[in-house]
């Protein structure tokens, strides 16, 4: 012990005693925690608004998502994992359609054709409710670089998981949707 | 930031790519120094390619067996391809059983084989930093600041980027003491300090993380203890060399 020289451990103290100060400094503000109220494409973020119209007709009304949790996929009807997770999503909504799980899909319709889309959602028996991008616009929102692209809302109303790529496996949606459930 | 490289038809995750090109550039250097101080680095590079593997199924195997009731109707999806059924911290804690194995079957002491790892560590470090850039992952807190970057819908600080300069300067650190003649675990012990040194001050200016009473951030708290034992340890090992 006393052969270490004695600068060595002051050293060592003042580091500590350094960080100490730095991490009592640098507390996160209450106004920061957990993302604030800001809108971002990220989990700890509310969700941009994804608002527009159906494929089906008429506008989605946001107010019946509130306190639900939501799986918003992305997709295209050229993309092959899109199509592919299309029979998953379509077995959870049903499975879930009574446990306030609501499955929203919203088709890249700025980089897509309408015609294929609608014709690959009425061939696959595809009846979750499908969002239209026409503008591009919710894609850019949500920072979309690649299909498909899945986010998983809580109840809260933010951002838990966000799954790029694909095909997501039907074993990894549901124990995402459940754990936002509380369930397993 | 750029969370998905395109290869042609392949859309392949960007922070995975980087994880995986530092972790062979880590293993190359491991295994390059070995070789120039006369040592046969085989054993130590099996230990850690095997701890791969027994990370991957064991983090597989954990994941189904907490959410055993979701794969009882579809059982193959124990061998999907999805990230996100895996449990990363059991995988590791099976690694750490069979590291521990592994250096009592081969009689590897522990300080100096962790010391000629030293180098691979340091590398996964700056990996981690790199990942975290392409991902858009632990990013900073919104800010003024001239040198903020726009992310997340807001000006933020780049502490991705301040994190990465900082593991930059401690891989050329260890690069640099790598061939000294150190006591046994310094160099081990001085990857661990700087980077928990590192990670406190990366998480000042962080906007997530697990937030304790009062604002403080758990993260800190935990690299904090870290760094006061290896810094410790530090002292010790160089007390015990000096006599």
């Amino acid at each position: 012990m006393s052969s270490t020289p004695f600068y060595r451990k002051i050293a060592y103290f003042a580091v500590l005693f350094l960080l100490t100060v730095f991490i009592f400094f640098t507390r996160m503000p209450a106004d920061q925690i957990g993302g604030g109220m800001i809108r971002s494409p990220r989990e700890g973020f509310y969700p941009p608004n994804f608002s527009s119209e159906l494929m089906a007709g008429g506008v989605l009304d946001q107010t019946t998502l509130e306190g639900k949790v939501i799986v918003l996929n992305f997709w295209a009807s050229w993309c092959p994992p899109c199509k592919a997770e299309m029979p998953v999503l379509q077995a959870a909504s049903i499975k879930y359609a009574n446990q306030d799980v609501v499955i929203l899909g919203i088709n890249a319709t700025s980089q897509d054709s309408l015609a294929d889309a609608t014709q690959f959602i009425h061939e696959n028996g595809i009846t979750f409710p499908i969002l239209l991008d026409p503008t591009g616009q919710i894609d850019a929102d949500f920072l979309i670089n690649s299909l498909p692209t899945t986010f998983f809302i809580g109840r809260d109303g933010k951002i838990k998981q966000v799954i790029v790529g694909g095909p997501i496996s039907e074993t990894s949606l549901r124990t995402q949707i459940e754990a936002l459930l509380g369930g397993y | 930031m750029f969370p998905v490289t395109r290869l042609g038809p392949l859309s392949l995750p960007t922070p995975e790519l980087i994880v995986i090109v530092f972790f062979y550039l880590g293993m190359y250097l491991f295994e390059r120094l070995q070789k120039v101080q006369g040592k046969n680095p085989d054993k130590i590079s099996n230990l850690i390619l095997v701890s791969v593997f027994v990370f991957i199924i064991l983090g597989r195997l954990a994941f189904v067996l907490e959410n055993f009731n979701a794969f009882l109707s579809s059982p193959l999806d124990i061998f999907s391809l999805n990230r996100d059924l895996f449990d990363p911290w059991l995988g590791a804690a099976g690694v750490a059983i069979y590291f521990a194995m592994t250096l009592q079957k081969h009689k590897l002491e522990l300080w100096s084989t962790l010391d000629s790892l030293t180098i691979f560590f340091a590398s996964l470090a700056l990996a981690g930093s790199l990942a975290n850039i392409a991902s858009g992952s632990a990013f900073g807190m919104p800010s003024e600041l001239p040198f903020a970057i726009e992310l997340w819908g807001e000006k933020r600080v780049p502490v991705q980027f301040l994190d990465a300069a900082w593991n930059l300067a401690v891989f050329f650190g260890i690069a640099f003491i790598a061939k000294r003649n150190l006591p046994s675990g310094a160099k081990f012990l001085t990857l661990v300090s700087l980077f928990s040194i590192g990670q406190i001050l990366a998480q000042g200016f962080r906007a997530e993380g697990w937030i304790l009473a009062g604002g403080f951030r758990a993260d800190q708290f935990v690299f904090w203890i870290i760094t006061a034992i290896s810094g410790w340890l530090l002292i010790r090992k160089f007390e015990r060399k000096n006599g």
